[in-house]
Formats: C-alpha cells, sequence, structure tokens
C-alpha cells in the first residue's frame, strides 16, 4: 500500500495550526497524533489540502486505559493512499462531529459516543444508535464480560434504572448524549442539534405548499419495521409521510445488537470467526477472512498457496449466494415473486457446495489464521463444476426475468441516484460505490490471497441509480463465476494451512486488513497486546455506511421507492448491528 | 313454480357457484404459481394437495377472531360484507347460456360495472375502521385506482356495446354468433388493463402491496372475516375474466358450431373460457413487478382514458362508413 509522503503531511498540518506527531506504525502504515480539540481541524485539513484524504474508511474508539483514543481512517481515492488520525480524548470528554466534512461519520460518531460514554458535539441527531438508554458504556475497558455463570443466575441480572425510571414516567424517551453543560454548537461549521440540513443531498420536496385549497393536511409518522415484509431483518424506517409521500425519514437499527467487538475481546483469535459469521451471515467467509489476514499480518505468517486459493474459491462462492439473496428480494421489494423463487435454484447448490467442503451452510468458521480448517473435498470439484455450468444459464433467465422487465425498469431507473461526490462522502463500497462511477475493488487495488494470479474484470457503472446497482451486482455474479472456474481449474497442490501455533499470541501491534465483501469493504482492526486475545477488535461494517447513505435519500420519494431503494443498498441487518 | 321460490334457488346457485369458485381458484392459483416457479405447490393433502384448500376453509371458519381494540366496531363488521355482497351480486348478470342466467338485465353491463364500482367504498370503510397506518393508505389507493379506472373501463367495453347494440350481456354474446368482438383489439387491450387495475390484479395489486403495505386493507382482519375479504377478491378476478369473456370471446358459443349443438354443454364452455381467461391472470401475477401509485394513475389519466374516448370516436366512425357504403351499395 502507498504511503503517504510524511513531511508533505506535516507540512499541511502545522500550516493550519494543527500540533502533531506522525509515527509508522507496522501492519498499519502512518498514524498521526493530534489532541482531541483539533482532531477536526487535521481531518479537514486533510480533506482540504493536495493529500485529498476525502473517504472516511472507518471511524472507531479505542480505550487505551489513559484514554479513548477515536481513530479517523481516512483514504485517497485520488492519490490512492491511506492514513490514521488519532486523538486521545478524556473519559468524559466531547467528541466534535465530523458530518459536515465526512457525511460518513453520522452513524459511526453515535455508535462511538455512546459505547465509549462520550458526548457528542455538533451532530444532527446526537440519539443513541444500538443500545437503550443507560445501558454501559461497554467498549471502556472497566466494564466486564459476564461469565456464563452470571449470565444464567437470574437474581443478577442486569436492572437499567433508567428504564425503570421511564417506566414511571420520570425521563423524557429520548436523552441526547449531548452534555448538559455542553457549548450549544455554535463552532464554525457545526449547526446546532436538530437541525439537520446535509447540503449534499438532493433530496428535494416535493410537497404541496400547506393550505392550497383551503385543506389543512397532517403528515403521518409511520413505523416501517422492525416487523414489515420487506425491510430485510429487523431494520426499522421512522418515515414521515405526506399522502404517500415521504418527508422525512430516519432509519433505527440496534434490533440485533450483541456487542461482537466485546465479545471478541474475550476469545482466542481462532473463535472469534463464529462471531463475525453472525454478522454478516450471508458472506460469512469474508468477514472471517478479514479477520485472518489482519491476524496474518500481525503474526507475520503467510498462508499456503492451496489456502489462498481455497479462500479465493469459497469466497467467490459466497459472493455469489450472497449477491443472489440480494437479487431475489430486490424483486420482491417491487412485487415480483417470480424472480425470488428463480434465485434460489442456485443458492440451494451454492450451500450445499459451502457445507461440502467447510460442514456449515452459512455460519462456517472455515478460514482461520494460517490458512483453512479443511481441505478440499473431492466431492465440491464436481459439484462446483455442475453450479458453474448451470449458473452460466441461470444467471441469464434471472437477468431477462427482472432486468429486462419495463415495469422494473421504470421503478428503479432514476431511483436513489448517488453521485461520484456523494457516494465518497457517505463511505460507500462495493456495488454501491462502483455503481456510482468509482472503480475502486479491494481485490484489484489490495490484492489479498490469490487475487493477484486471477483475470477478472470490475463491472462499473456511471448512473448511480437503482437499476444501476442492480446491474453491478449481476455482473459481478458473472466474474465471481469466472473466477471461481480459474480456481478450480488452477487449484495446486500442497499444504492448506501454514504452521501455527495453537494458541496465537500476536506481538504487540495494531493491524487493519480489508477484504472486499459482496457488500463492500470490510476491515477488521486488530490491537493485540500480546495475549491470547485481542485488546480491541474493530469490524468495520460496509453496510452500516450503505444505510446511512440510502436513509438521506429517501424524502422526496414514495413509500414504494422507500422500500426498493433501502433493498438496492443491501444491508444485512446482522453485520450493521453486529 | 313459485316465482320467489326460484328467484330464491337462483339466487342460492349463484351463491353456491362464488363459494366454489373461490376454493377452485385459490387451488388453482396456488398450482399454477407453483409451477411458474419451479415448486410443486401444495402436495400433502389430498390427491395433488387438492383438499388443501378446503382444510383451509375450514380452519378460516373455525379459527378465533380477534377485533383489536382500537377499531370502529361497527365499519370494521360491515366492511367485509360491503365488499362481498356486490361481487355476488354481479354474478346476477352474467350469462352462462343461452338460458342460465339469474336474471337476464336488460341492462346487464352497466348493473355489473354499477356493483363493483360498490366495492372500493367497502374497502374504503375495512381501511378506515380498522385504525392501522397500513390499511388506511391501502383503502385510499384502492379508492384512487377505482376513481382513475371506472371510467376508462366502460368507455374501452362501449365500441362492444356498439357493435351489438345492446346493453344486454345475453345479445352482446349472440351477436358474436359470426364473429368475436375481440377483433377489435384495441377495446380488448383497453379493457384489460382497465380490468386488471379494477380487480386489483398484479402489476397493479397496490392496495394491498405486501412489500409496501404489509397487507394493505386486510392487516387487521383475520378468520372468515379475511376469508370473505380474500374470495371477494377472487371473485372479482373471476367477474373480470367472464366479463371479458362475454364480451369479446363469445361468450359461451364456440365458432363454426350451431348454437343448437353447444347448447347443452355451452355452461361448461363458457366457464372453460372464463378458466383461460384467470390462468393468463394468474401467469401475470407470478411473473411481473408492481408498479408504483404515481405510475398506475398516470398511465389512467394520461393515457388510459383519452385513448379509450380516442377508440370510440373510431369505432364509431368505422361503422358509420362501414352501414354507409353497405346502404349505397
Amino acid at each position: 500500500m502507498p504511503q503517504p509522503d510524511l513531511t508533505v503531511v506535516r507540512s499541511a498540518l502545522e500550516r493550519a495550526g494543527v500540533a502533531v506527531s506522525i509515527e509508522e506504525v507496522a501492519c498499519l502504515g502512518v498514524v498521526c497524533r493530534v489532541s482531541a480539540d483539533s482532531a477536526r481541524a487535521a481531518v479537514a485539513t486533510l480533506r482540504d489540502s493536495d493529500l485529498a484524504f476525502d473517504f472516511l474508511i472507518d471511524l472507531f474508539g479505542i480505550d487505551t486505559g489513559e484514554a479513548i483514543d477515536v481513530v479517523y481512517h481516512l483514504r485517497s481515492f485520488s492519490r490512492d493512499e491511506e492514513i490514521v488520525v488519532k486523538a486521545a480524548h478524556d473519559y468524559d470528554g466531547v467528541l466534535a462531529s465530523i458530518w459536515d466534512l465526512l457525511p460518513a461519520a453520522l452513524m459511526p460518531e453515535r455508535e462511538l459516543c455512546e459505547l465509549f460514554g462520550l458526548s457528542l458535539l455538533g451532530h444532527p441527531n446526537p440519539k443513541r444508535l444500538l443500545t437503550t438508554d443507560g445501558c454501559a458504556p461497554y467498549l471502556r475497558k472497566f466494564v466486564e464480560i459476564r461469565s456464563d455463570e452470571e449470565v444464567r443466575d437470574r437474581s443478577t441480572q442486569h436492572v437499567n434504572p433508567k428504564r425503570l425510571a421511564r417506566a414511571a414516567g420520570s425521563i423524557a424517551a429520548e436523552e441526547p448524549m449531548v452534555a448538559p453543560d455542553a457549548p450549544s454548537a455554535t463552532q464554525d461549521g457545526i449547526v446546532a442539534p436538530g437541525t439537520f440540513q446535509p447540503t449534499l443531498l438532493p433530496a428535494g420536496l416535493r410537497r404541496a405548499p400547506a393550505g392550497v385549497d383551503q385543506v389543512t393536511t397532517e403528515h403521518l409518522v409511520l413505523s416501517m419495521g422492525p416487523q414489515h415484509p420487506s425491510t430485510h431483518g429487523v431494520l426499522r424506517l421512522n418515515l414521515e409521510i405526506d399522502g404517500e409521500e415521504v418527508v422525512g425519514a430516519e432509519a433505527i437499527i440496534g434490533y440485533l445488537h450483541r456487542g461482537i467487538e466485546k465479545l471478541a475481546e474475550s476469545r482466542r483469535y481462532h473463535t472469534i470467526g463464529t462471531l463475525l459469521d453472525r454478522g454478516d451471515y450471508l458472506a460469512g467467509i469474508h468477514s472471517e477472512l478479514a479477520l485472518a489476514l489482519a491476524t496474518e499480518k500481525l503474526l507475520e505468517v503467510e498462508s499456503p498457496r492451496r489456502a489462498n486459493y481455497l479462500r479465493v474459491m469459497l469466497g467467490e462462492l459466497n459472493r455469489i449466494a450472497s449477491h443472489i439473496t440480494w437479487y431475489g428480494p430486490a424483486g420482491l421489494d417491487a412485487g415480483a415473486m417470480g424472480p425470488f423463487l428463480y434465485t434460489f435454484r442456485d443458492r440451494e447448490l451454492l450451500l450445499d457446495i459451502l457445507e461440502d467442503v467447510t460442514g456449515a451452510r452459512m455460519m462456517f468458521n472455515y478460514v482461520r489464521p494460517g490458512g483453512v480448517l479443511r481441505d478440499f473435498t473431492t466431492t465440491a470439484e464436481a459439484k462446483i463444476r455442475h453450479f458453474l455450468d448451470v449458473f452460466a444459464v441461470h444467471i441469464e433467465e434471472n437477468d431477462e426475468i427482472l432486468m429486462g422487465n419495463e415495469i422494473f425498469q421504470a421503478r428503479t431507473q432514476g431511483l436513489g441516484v448517488f453521485s461520484r461526490e456523494a457516494a465518497l462522502g457517505f463511505g460507500l463500497t462495493g456495488a454501491n460505490l462502483r455503481a456510482s462511477g468509482v472503480s475502486w475493488d479491494i481485490r484489484r487495488d489490495r490484492p489479498y490471497a490469490a487475487y493477484n494470479e486471477m483475470d477478472f474484470d470490475i463491472p462499473l457503472s456511471e448512473v448511480g441509480d437503482v437499476y444501476a446497482r442492480t446491474a453491478v451486482r449481476l455482473d459481478e455474479m458473472r466474474q465471481a463465476a469466472r473466477i471461481v472456474r480459474q480456481c478450480i481449474d488452477g487449484l495446486p497442490e500442497g499444504e492448506f494451512t501454514a504452521k501455527v501455533p495453537k494458541v496465537l499470541r500476536p506481538p504487540v501491534g495494531e493491524a487493519y486488513a480489508a477484504v472486499e465483501s459482496p457488500r463492500g469493504e470490510l476491515g477488521v482492526h486488530i490491537v493485540s497486546d500480546g495475549s491470547d486475545t485481542p485488546y480491541r477488535m474493530r469490524y468495520r461494517p460496509p453496510a452500516l455506511y450503505a444505510l446511512q447513505a440510502g436513509e438521506t435519500l429517501l424524502p422526496g420519494g414514495l413509500i414504494a421507492d422507500a422500500v426498493v431503494l433501502m433493498g438496492s443498498m443491501d444491508v444485512v441487518l446482522g453485520e450493521i448491528d453486529r | 313454480m313459485n316465482t320467489w321460490l326460484i328467484v330464491v334457488l337462483r339466487f342460492l346457485a349463484a351463491l353456491t357457484l362464488m363459494l366454489v369458485n373461490g376454493v377452485v381458484m385459490i387451488y388453482m392459483l396456488r398450482k399454477v404459481l407453483g409451477r411458474l416457479h419451479l415448486r410443486l405447490g401444495p402436495m400433502d393433502n389430498g390427491p395433488w394437495g387438492m383438499l388443501q384448500t378446503v382444510y383451509d376453509v375450514i380452519k378460516l371458519l373455525t379459527k378465533e377472531d380477534p377485533t383489536p381494540s382500537a377499531v370502529d366496531r361497527g365499519l370494521f363488521f360491515l366492511a367485509p360484507a360491503v365488499v362481498f355482497v356486490p361481487s355476488l351480486m354481479a354474478y346476477i348478470a352474467l350469462p352462462f347460456s343461452r338460458t342460465w342466467v339469474v336474471a337476464d338485465l336488460p341492462l346487464g353491463l352497466l348493473f355489473v360495472f354499477a356493483v363493483m364500482s360498490l366495492i372500493p367504498l367497502g374497502i374504503l370503510m375495512a381501511g378506515w375502521a380498522s385504525n392501522n397506518k397500513w390499511s388506511l393508505i391501502g383503502a385510499m389507493r384502492a379508492v384512487g385506482a377505482q376513481v382513475t379506472y371506472e371510467v376508462p373501463m366502460l368507455i374501452a367495453a362501449l365500441p362492444v356495446v356498439m357493435m351489438a347494440g345492446s346493453l344486454n350481456l345475453g345479445d352482446i354474446v349472440r351477436a358474436q354468433h359470426n364473429v368475436w368482438f375481440v377483433v377489435n383489439v384495441p377495446a380488448f387491450v383497453l379493457f384489460c388493463i382497465a380490468g386488471l387495475i379494477e380487480s386489483g390484479q398484479t402489476p397493479f395489486d397496490l392496495a394491498e402491496a405486501e412489500s409496501e403495505l404489509v397487507a394493505g386493507f386486510a392487516t387487521e382482519y383475520s378468520a372468515m372475516k379475511f376469508g370473505l375479504l380474500f374470495l371477494s377478491e377472487f371473485s372479482n378476478t373471476f367477474i373480470f375474466s367472464a366479463l371479458t369473456v362475454t364480451l369479446f370471446f363469445g361468450g359461451w358459443q364456440v365458432p363454426f358450431v350451431p348454437a343448437d349443438v353447444v347448447q347443452p354443454i355451452a355452461p361448461v364452455v363458457f366457464m372453460l373460457k372464463t378458466y383461460i381467461g384467470i390462468f393468463f391472470l394468474m401467469a401475470i401475477r407470478g411473473t411481473l413487478p408492481r408498479v408504483r401509485v404515481d405510475q398506475m394513475l398516470e398511465l389512467g389519466w394520461k393515457f388510459l382514458l383519452p385513448t379509450s374516448i380516442a377508440w370510440l370516436l373510431i369505432t364509431g366512425l368505422i361503422m358509420k362508413i362501414g352501414s354507409t357504403l353497405a346502404v349505397s351499395r
């Protein structure tokens, strides 16, 4: 990965009056340490200077024991460079929002503040994201994970005092995370809470002026989900509607929150994969792979070539399975029942193959640091070849039945358009980003596993609407089938795992590894303290960034558009809520 | 025989036909959709699952019927009946053969349209009384579709009335003993589009769009109240198909076969034709996505209404020219 020039970064930041200490961390790259007060200025400088770090990969926190390190992981697509900015915040400190610089920070900032107990300043919607009021900021180190016995013992069940108080009616339902004595957001460039007026968004409201024909109308608040046929899991959309037209929307998540990141801190490296499988449950291989790659970086272990091929092959099969499970419901969202059942022909074959090789249909825990769990099976090869032959026909049928349909085209073309700038600003990755004309694919631009030996194309579209995203994903399935064929034809002999100890103890350090999951850039950031469990594991959920981007395009459309649009972002709630 | 007894028996026959139709069509829908979707459909109860729908009816009749506490009870109970009765009444005017018709109304076509236009009233009642936002939105959509498509549908049927010279459905069928009125292709297409929307079929099933509105106006209903709503939907499909057969495909007649020969099996011919129409509706249902509500309204006001009026004029002109030429020759 190309590194930014240290002197250029230093001079740019110092010109902006930001005191900075820069170090190069192995496995992570350039890390700039700034103070909490100047973090916002540092991000603004890095974005606006010639360095053009205009893409927020991730924003999260680390409890170092003395302070909370807020980590801004930035990327510049124009220069193909990455940089990490760390700002140490006090435990009861205030996080200055950067959402107006990089709107991708909207939800990660809320998450960070609730899980570390910080106050949020200048955020348009500073409410809790994942947990309920009164839940402890559990990613802080002082919060212990309860043991199995404690969990089972009902007499020590955690009772949330705020919940009790709320039930008694003494607390307002939604308590913002703003500190009571925080300055009322008059800082330059920061708007006051509650006045969310994004400038990036093309949400032109087409509402009739009030009082037309002397008829007064009222808006209706419609709570779509979490039990709704087409919210893809447990998403809840609070829609404010004027007739059929959506004039305001808020995505409410957290119904599937399990605290994977905290649980990982008590688990050995081999066993974290089981948690990640239940994150993005449609593409488990990819999240396992990201974890394995990050751990291998710290351990300085190379996985054997055969393991790399197996990782790629199963990853691509998993990608087809995931995309096809998205493509069918995309038709269902638009009201077409046929494509949904047609796609399940292929999904059955795929899950059979994955079961044959890994032993599980969805929750694999197959990719381990050092290699893979089991060798390739002889029965799987015939199954895969059969699948590839069948799939080549089926994908064209699937293409015609939905993409060729004029009603579907009328429903999706021109809906939910992300310009290139908006897509980058919201941190979209994967097919969502490529549909907006950014040619970026981690498999090609940061090759991992055996992707540098594979020959494949990156489907691209300049349009950025729902139809383009559908077309890009369809093409990706064709490319994935191509990669699988190359893998199965060229599968090398040899070991399927490197020699690694039974208990992994990576040296002290930090590593970030990203893979191109079906939903985009799925990253795992590991902080190791040399013990057999990670000190901190951060899981970058690409679907979370897609969700917050999709949410902003809902106003201006109809209820039917909301369903199709959120579906097209390919949100998987297991991954968003973690 | 007593006239009243005959009336009651005829009415009961229509009711029975409607109920049996509902059961058969639900089974048929499951099988057709199953085949379209690479599935088998119901297979377990009875040979090829034929008893499945019967069991479902028994279940609907016997299951608990909870009423949500926030509903407007009077309207909530009345609404399924208001939806059900008009679609039963529409059966009255349908001619199954030269003699098999419950009431041979001189204005049969208008009667069918008139009673069918009462259905959205019941749907609106159901949606409003449910006190549920999804139900309300679904009901408003149903009424919007009704207002948009009532007029084009009637106007699309008028060329047929002009060609037959009568509003009596039996007369319209008899007028087709030489040539079916489907030769008037534009009228047929316009009638079909309007009818699809009128009977709430995919791609225009907006009133109960499952992926958007959960179950639309029927969200809060359960047990036999739901059953009645469901039954009337299938009944509407049947009526629409039967009307299409009557207006465009010669009703009970078979081409090139004298009416006397067909007479003994006329009702069978009529039902067969109707079920072929229903099959096409089901195939559409299993294939197409749903249009958006604004697209549906645009199609109605901007395309269907002007086109149907224009085609009415053109048909009139052609007939006038034709008759003038015939006279002058």
